[in-house]
């Protein structure tokens, strides 16, 4: 289910409505069994993955801080696990199909739903050793473990089941194929260790969105969670879910246990979130989209016009698509009372990389940054040393966002860029105070480098980023544009958001057209629609992020 | 990485005064919003009007923003109460079985090869440059706006005892193959939809049975647009019943048709429906034989193969793969026509569908690739030629 799909705009109001009519008491099951449809609607058996996630660091978070577990905090877990297993793997899913304009005719084919699937019989029966073993092996850890030994196992546990999982769904293929590429061009005739499986949607974000709970229970920077179900609403929050931003536990957990006030302002902010957040992904960035696919997937020779326009093209639209999912993510989430964390602060205002990645997605920068950059020693040491830990964070970074050379050489190439910006200004570099005006030059010149990122990012191939740079740097016989035009309601969207940031970026608020007479306001309100319903109408595109 | 303190939170940079977002103002704003809104459709409707007359190309955004008037409401507007006042679009992809033209019946000396040539706009660049390339060639066209295997079957069959041409083309052009679920491309193709009509055409037993499309001329249509509305609803009745690609939203004309912003609308659900449309007959790895209409197009192509031989001419399939169909008509028809020995010619093997330096802007062939396809057309026609 994605935010631009019809399904989302029926299951949204009834989730809505039932978080309403129900009291305080009962939201969280709403929200909770929301997510699961949320993320279910997907791939029904992934339910099973975000159960292991979220029974995994729901344990290792209470043994690393209180080193034990009650009887029902042991019980829940195992019935969560085995009940996932049993209900959304062992069934044969496939034979529920969903049919219609709008998949509003069910049919199933029972037989084949009820027989029980090879691949559920074998994760049931190994999930219940799994929990007999913990179960077993608990009084011994109780008795025998030291405190200290204890908090460090549990961590481990719970880093080498999450990055485990992370490395078998997303990392795998990628190596076993790169390691028999080796062997092969070595004359060594390797059998295929090939998975034949999918990457889960959305597996990075909430693999980190817990990663950063367990640490920071391990650093004792917040309490461990005490029920499960509280635990499993952090991890299924559905408007985060899939794409981000990636939450901080200190930052949602307190949020989902707290008391939730839903204002006005709430509402109308919320409002405005998600009608920007549709302008830019349905009118601008899936208008662009087929306009660099033009280029970046013609089979065919381009030329340096084309690859700069479709570069430039693709850093408006992967800006748009992201920025999008977040700010109606965010939106979203304010009508249920809970302020998601801001993810993106108009990036393409930056005037250098570290400028940049304060304002691109903040949520995995700011990640990086307090859970591997700081204690790879972050900017303590010899300037070699920070070197290094900016380099390895950037490359972590980039392998981050998915299993490719490219994403490797793009989180290089922004580990370099940081680097070299580090050289040129010191350790702290002031902060550039003139107007937008006085920043127009500097932000154009360092929107090339990153646009090159961007050419990286997308590239299909290396043989692409190398015939594309050579082209940029020394080709310019050919200046004939080929890309396909992008529709009007991308050109359009593009001119008001262009205004939209200008005004954004001067009142340093997203809801800068509050401080305006209500005629503006409601004219804000109105071109932002009138660019809805003209990118109604673009073909819709899965989000780019949805990959990661 | 620059560590930075700084608040992560939306709460500290973006808190507004709550007095700023009262019921009050947003109340007030939302009636601004309103205005606005009704404000751009007016303005939209004023400026970027169709001209008054079928006849004049508009410009491109006033095409843009008609884009998703009703596809009747577009017929309606281009088909005039005479002949006059009724565009060439309107006029255009008729099948009319006696037809008055000046195009050859035979070819004009024992020297020169006469193609008649049944397809669309694709099939008529590459044999005209067919004739650049040889000019003893002489060309019999027919075809129709973005035509289907199923019109320019019907073309060919009404006009098979016209001409007597030494090779007679069937073009298929990829993106249009879905068409021959309707009996007009307007259900499908609403934002360029053209009115003209041909039969649909169904498999019982392995043998073709045809749907009469109940209007067959651009004077019939005329009628039940001004003069006999029965026949009209009659047209309509049989669009709901027999095509499973009729969508009432999209295809009736209604209040819609009167609002900028509204035809807007109407696009997105035309899109969708285009979309979903297009997903029941074909994906990424292919056409998809939902409904049939593989078997169909396959038995009308040895069909027309066959008739055309039985008269001492040669059979010719042009498949036109255009933009995004890689090698998919191919992969549809190939198997057949070389069990069969028909001649043809893919595309997908001189211009690749999936380079953007193969067409022009609206879609077509650049006219280079389409000399070159005319080339490997031109060499295989003349190898037949001398075959036979």
């Amino acid at each position: 289910m994605i935010f631009n799909s019809l399904s989302f705009a029926i299951f949204l109001p009834i989730v809505l409505l039932f978080y309403y009519l129900f009291g305080r008491r009962y939201q969280n099951w709403v929200l909770l069994i929301a997510g699961y449809t949320f993320y279910g609607v997907w791939d029904i058996r992934f339910l099973y993955l975000v159960s292991l996630s979220t029974v995994l660091d729901f344990c290792t978070g209470l043994m690393i801080a209180n080193g034990q577990m009650t009887l029902a905090q042991r019980l829940a877990p195992t019935c969560h696990l085995l009940g996932f297993a049993l209900f959304f793997l062992v069934p044969d899913w496939h034979a529920v199909v969903f049919q219609g304009a709008y998949l509003n005719n069910i049919n199933i084919d029972w037989q084949q739903l009820l027989t029980p699937t090879s691949l559920g019989l074998n994760v049931l029966g190994l999930s219940g050793l799994g929990v007999a073993v913990a179960n077993i092996a608990y009084p011994y850890v109780l008795k025998h473990m030291e405190e200290k030994t204890k908090r460090i196992f549990f961590l481990r546990c719970s880093l080498m089941g999450q990055l485990g999982m992370l490395g078998v769904f997303k990392y795998y293929n990628f190596f076993v194929a790169e390691a028999e590429g080796c062997l092969k061009s070595l004359g060594v005739d390797a059998p295929s260790m090939h998975l034949d499986i999918i990457l889960p949607i959305g597996i990075s974000f909430y693999t980190f969105q817990t990663l950063s709970y367990v640490c920071d229970v391990y650093w004792g920077k917040m309490q461990p969670v005490s029920r499960l179900r509280d635990f499993a609403l952090f991890v299924s929050y559905f408007p985060p879910l899939v794409a981000g931003p990636i939450e901080r536990a200190s930052h949602l957990i307190p949020r989902i246990l707290g008391e939730r006030r839903i204002s006005f302002e709430n509402i109308c902010q919320g409002a405005y979130l998600i009608l920007l957040g549709l302008v830019k992904k349905m009118a601008i960035a899936d208008g662009l989209a087929g306009s660099v696919f033009s280029i970046y997937n013609a089979s065919g020779d381009v030329g340096w016009l084309d690859i700069v326009t479709a570069t430039v093209a693709f850093a408006i639209q992967i800006y748009c698509d992201f920025s999008g999912y977040s700010d109606i993510a965010c939106g979203v989430s304010l009508w249920f009372g809970i302020e998601l964390l801001k993810n993106f602060d108009q990036p393409y205002f930056s005037l250098n990389p570290s400028e940049f990645w304060r304002r691109w997605h903040i949520s995995l920068s700011s990640w990086l940054r307090d859970y591997l950059y700081i204690p790879l020693g972050g900017n303590r040491g010899s300037e070699i040393k920070v070197y290094r830990n900016l380099m390895l964070t950037m490359v972590l970074g980039g392998l981050w966002h998915g299993a490719a050379w490219n994403f490797l050489l793009w989180g290089g190439y922004q580990g370099a860029m940081l680097i070299i910006h580090r050289l040129f200004v010191g350790r702290k570099p002031a902060e550039f105070c003139g107007t937008l005006l006085m920043r127009l030059p500097r932000m154009m010149f360092f929107f090339v480098f990153i646009c090159y990122g961007w050419l990286l990012f997308r590239a299909t191939s290396f043989d692409q980023i190398s015939s594309f740079t050579q082209i940029l740097l020394s080709d310019f016989s050919n200046m004939s544009l080929h890309m396909k035009i992008p529709p009007f309601s991308s050109l359009l969207g593009i001119f008001i958001l262009i205004f939209v940031e200008i005004f954004q970026f001067k009142r340093q608020n997203i809801h800068f057209y509050t401080y305006y007479p209500a005629v503006i306001h409601g004219g804000v309100y109105a071109l932002l629609i009138f660019a809805f319903i003209m990118g109604l109408s673009n073909d819709s595109q899965q989000f780019i992020y949805f990959q990661f | 990485m620059t560590v930075s303190n700084s608040s992560i939170s939306n709460s500290e940079s973006d808190n507004i005064p709550t007095s700023m977002l009262t019921g009050q103002r947003v109340f007030v704003a939302s009636l601004w919003a309103l205005v606005w809104l009704i404000l751009i459709d007016i303005s939209l409707n004023i400026f970027f009007t169709m001209p008054k007359s079928p006849l004049i190309q508009p410009s491109k955004l006033q095409s843009f923003f008609d884009y998703g008037r009703s596809a009747e409401g577009k017929i309606r507007y281009m088909v005039g109460r005479d002949k006059e006042s009724t565009s060439m679009v309107a006029n255009a992809g008729w099948i009319l079985e006696n037809e008055v033209d000046d195009q050859p019946k035979m070819a004009s000396s024992h020297d020169r090869v006469l193609i008649a040539a049944y397809g669309q706009s694709f099939t008529n660049q590459i044999c005209e440059a067919l004739k650049v390339v040889d000019p003893r060639f002489e060309l019999r066209l027919k075809a129709g706006p973005a035509a289907t295997v199923s019109h320019s079957y019907a073309y060919y069959k009404a006009d098979a005892k016209n001409q007597h041409a030494d090779v007679v083309v069937l073009g298929i052009l990829a993106s249009s193959l879905i068409y021959m679920t309707s009996p007009t491309t307007a259900t499908i193709n609403f934002e360029g939809a053209a009115p003209y009509t041909y039969p649909i055409y169904k498999l019982n037993d392995g043998h073709i049975s045809e749907e009469d499309p109940i209007i067959h001329s651009i004077e019939e249509l005329r009628t039940a647009l001004y003069d006999k509305p029965s026949l009209w609803q009659e047209y309509i009745k049989m669009l709901r019943s027999k095509s499973p690609t009729y969508n009432s939203w999209v295809f009736e004309k209604d209040i819609f048709d009167y609002s900028a912003l509204a035809r807007m609308i109407r696009r997105s659900i035309g899109q969708k429906h285009v979309h979903d449309v297009s997903a029941r007959y074909w994906n990424a790895n292919g056409f998809i034989n939902t409904d049939g209409i593989l078997d169909i197009a396959n038995t009308l192509v040895a069909d027309f193969a066959a008739d055309v031989r039985a008269k001492g001419q040669i059979p010719y399939v042009l498949l036109i793969q255009d933009k995004g169909y890689k090698n998919h008509l191919a992969l549809a028809f190939e198997s057949q026509l070389k069990q069969l020995d028909i001649p043809y010619l893919s595309t997908h093997t001189i211009a690749s569908s999936t380079n953007p330096r193969d067409f022009v802007s609206d879609g077509h062939f650049t006219p280079e690739v389409t000399m070159q396809i005319a080339r490997a057309f031109h060499a295989d026609v003349l190898n037949k030629i001398k075959k036979n």
